[in-house]
């Protein structure tokens, strides 16, 4: 780590004086700036420029990490420092009817108030400054995925060594891959051999580059909710960081995608084929064409990211993920074999698997998360330990993750064939998972956020009880980014949180992730809805106890 | 040959964002000294009103 970490105690009341505390949390300093600038006088861990692309994308990958952690520190002082002001424009205020005969007091508290206004105005431009420039670099990384790829850094099963992997968890973590595993809480991965033994079963690909797009079709066909519908009939869908695209899954979209369609002798295919999206549980099905000729796909598809940045799902970024599975490997096998305008899984392939993992990030967090998605449904041992979880958890818990799981399936409508018990299951992995973004107690993730929930089964919670972001555990940072707000809605957050959270709930929603507080809500304003949640729990949750 | 010039400059262009950061850090530090000035002034504030306070009792 680069950079010392400031961590204001904030402005407490002790016998009768008030204290400021900045509590320093140098974590690393080693060669400071000058140990990323690469230079022999840095002293740091980079020794010189890195040459190759191995070193370079080492190399970045410790930068991104870096920067981060950066951008955290950032945040997390900005957050302080706003807190801080806060509490002494109160006191300020209290001061001022307190001792509204003293004009000195009153000369004393003016001065105050100008130099809070002054501060709250620097904090204003350097947080502007920084917001920029998080745009300018969002828009700078999205590119990053696409450098990997070019380069052919793409970690494929047959194109990685398992020391290949370990160097990259370890370069990112600190601790070995298998260290990681054993941390996770799952058997049986303790070295090399026995993690191989599971994945190899799982998986038959891990794909890392900018799928993003590629994906966005097969995952809205997967899940229902993936698209909205925009005002000029084109669907657009958001950005991920991984996924795990189970090998029956994508199957399922590719015998109804091509069904009809004519394959010439080159394996070319021509007409036009349809792809059912469910846009979720308020609206109905739309179809999607795509024309194999002109090279269309009707409505327009679009993927849009947390910062609004939008582009084209085209009919080439779709061939692109339909060739990962017709395209022969290495071992001159395809992952599917077709049969006319039939496709099946290629089951005589030298490595069968249930899966391919396709991120979109080389985040090592995001890493884990779709391989234990992908050892939940192909691996008995990985379930059992999932299902374990899920045993010893409260009703409580499995309410929070029957609603996790129902932002993205269903799980209310019993005729909706795709919501299966595992499914639930899987998707409460998110919740149960001891990752620390998917805490039960915060349940955090940019995805599953409680606004979605609400919109989604067209529910309106109050908030006229909270006065504060701190009551919904929440980062401001998130409402302020990853909401859209208009410069309006900034300015009531900036003036007044108690404002901005009566006038704006659903950006709150938004920002949340406490499935916790989302369940205590919907518990309390829709107590019929909340009955829902436990019928489903009882059916689809429950039966865990006898398994 | 090219693709390795486009992924260099982009290795030295993250490193400068990072140097940056670090310059916002900074910023936010000096802000955090201002922050002690004005907790200092509150002090004197109240400090003020104890002792008028006690005056007038007196």
């Amino acid at each position: 780590m680069l950079f010392v970490k400031f961590k204001i105690c904030c402005f407490e009341k002790e016998s009768e004086r008030f204290l400021i505390y900045f509590d320093k949390q140098p974590d690393v300093v080693e060669g400071g700036v000058e140990a990323v600038k690469g230079g022999k006088e840095a002293g740091g861990e980079i020794k010189r420029d890195p040459e190759t692309p191995e070193e370079l994308l080492i190399a970045l990958i410790e930068l991104d990490r870096k920067y981060e952690s950066a951008k955290e520190a950032v945040n997390d002082t900005s957050d302080d420092i706003h807190e801080v002001l806060a509490q002494f424009k109160m006191k300020a205020a209290k001061f001022k009817e307190q001792y509204k005969d003293d004009p000195e007091i009153l000369d004393l508290l003016e001065t105050i108030e100008e130099a809070i206004a002054n501060l709250e105005k620097d904090l204003a431009d350097i947080t502007r400054e920084f917001k920029i420039e998080k745009l300018r670099m969002a828009k700078r990384l999205s590119s990053m995925p696409e450098l990997f790829r070019r380069f052919g850094l793409v970690f494929e099963n047959k194109q990685i060594t398992y020391d290949d992997l370990n160097q990259f968890i370890e370069s990112q973590t600190g601790e070995s891959f298998y260290a990681n595993w054993q941390r996770l809480g799952y058997p049986g991965a303790s070295n090399e051999q026995e993690f191989k033994a599971s994945f190899d079963r799982c998986v038959s690909g891990l794909f890392i580059g900018d799928y993003s797009r590629e994906l966005a079709l097969a995952d809205a066909f997967a899940e229902e909710g993936g698209f909205n519908r925009n005002p000029d009939g084109s669907l657009s869908t958001k950005a991920y960081a991984g996924m795990n695209m189970p090998h029956s899954v994508v199957l399922e979209m590719f015998n109804q995608l091509f069904s009809g369609v004519k394959f010439d002798t080159n394996g070319n295919p021509h007409g036009t084929g349809v792809l059912k999206i469910d846009l979720g549980a308020e609206e109905n099905s739309v179809v999607v064409k795509v024309d194999f000729d002109s090279k269309t796909i009707t409505p327009p598809l679009r993927i849009k990211d947390q910062l609004g940045n939008e582009a084209e799902i085209t009919f080439e970024h779709l061939m692109a993920f339909v060739n990962i599975y017709l395209s022969k490997d290495l071992n001159g096998e395809s992952l599917f074999l077709r049969n006319g305008d039939v496709f099946s899984v290629n089951l005589t392939r030298t490595n069968p698997s249930a899966m391919n993992v396709f991120m979109n990030t080389a985040k090592t967090e995001v890493f884990f998360h779709e391989t234990m998605h992908a050892f939940y449904d192909g691996n008995s041992e990985y379930k059992r330990a999932i299902l374990d979880r899920v045993k010893s958890s409260t009703q409580e818990q499995r309410e929070c993750a029957v609603m996790f799981a129902a932002c993205n399936y269903d799980v209310f409508d019993p005729d909706v064939e795709r919501v299966s018990k595992d499914l639930v299951i899987d998707e409460a992995y998110n919740a149960y998972s001891n990752e620390s973004r998917y805490d039960i107690a915060g349940m955090k993730s940019m995805e599953f956020n409680v606004g979605r929930f609400c919109e989604k089964y067209n529910i309106k919670l109050s908030l006229d009880d909270y006065n504060s972001l701190a009551e919904f555990n929440i980062k401001r940072e998130y409402v302020e980014f990853g909401t859209g707000m208009t410069e309006e809605e900034e300015g009531s957050l900036r003036r007044n949180e108690s404002e901005f959270i009566h006038k704006y709930p659903e950006k709150i929603l938004k920002g949340c992730f406490d499935f916790k507080l989302l369940r205590e809500l919907v518990a309390k304003q829709h107590p019929d809805f909340f009955k829902r949640i436990q019928d489903v729990r009882a059916k689809l949750v429950d039966w865990v106890d006898a398994a | 040959m090219r693709d390795k010039k486009t992924l260099k400059e982009f290795y030295n262009l993250k490193k400068k964002k990072l140097v940056e950061a670090e310059e916002v850090f900074v910023k936010m530090k000096k802000l955090i000294g201002k922050l002690a000035l004005i907790a200092e002034k509150l002090e004197k504030v109240e400090k003020m009103g104890d002792f008028n306070n006690s005056l007038k009792k007196s």
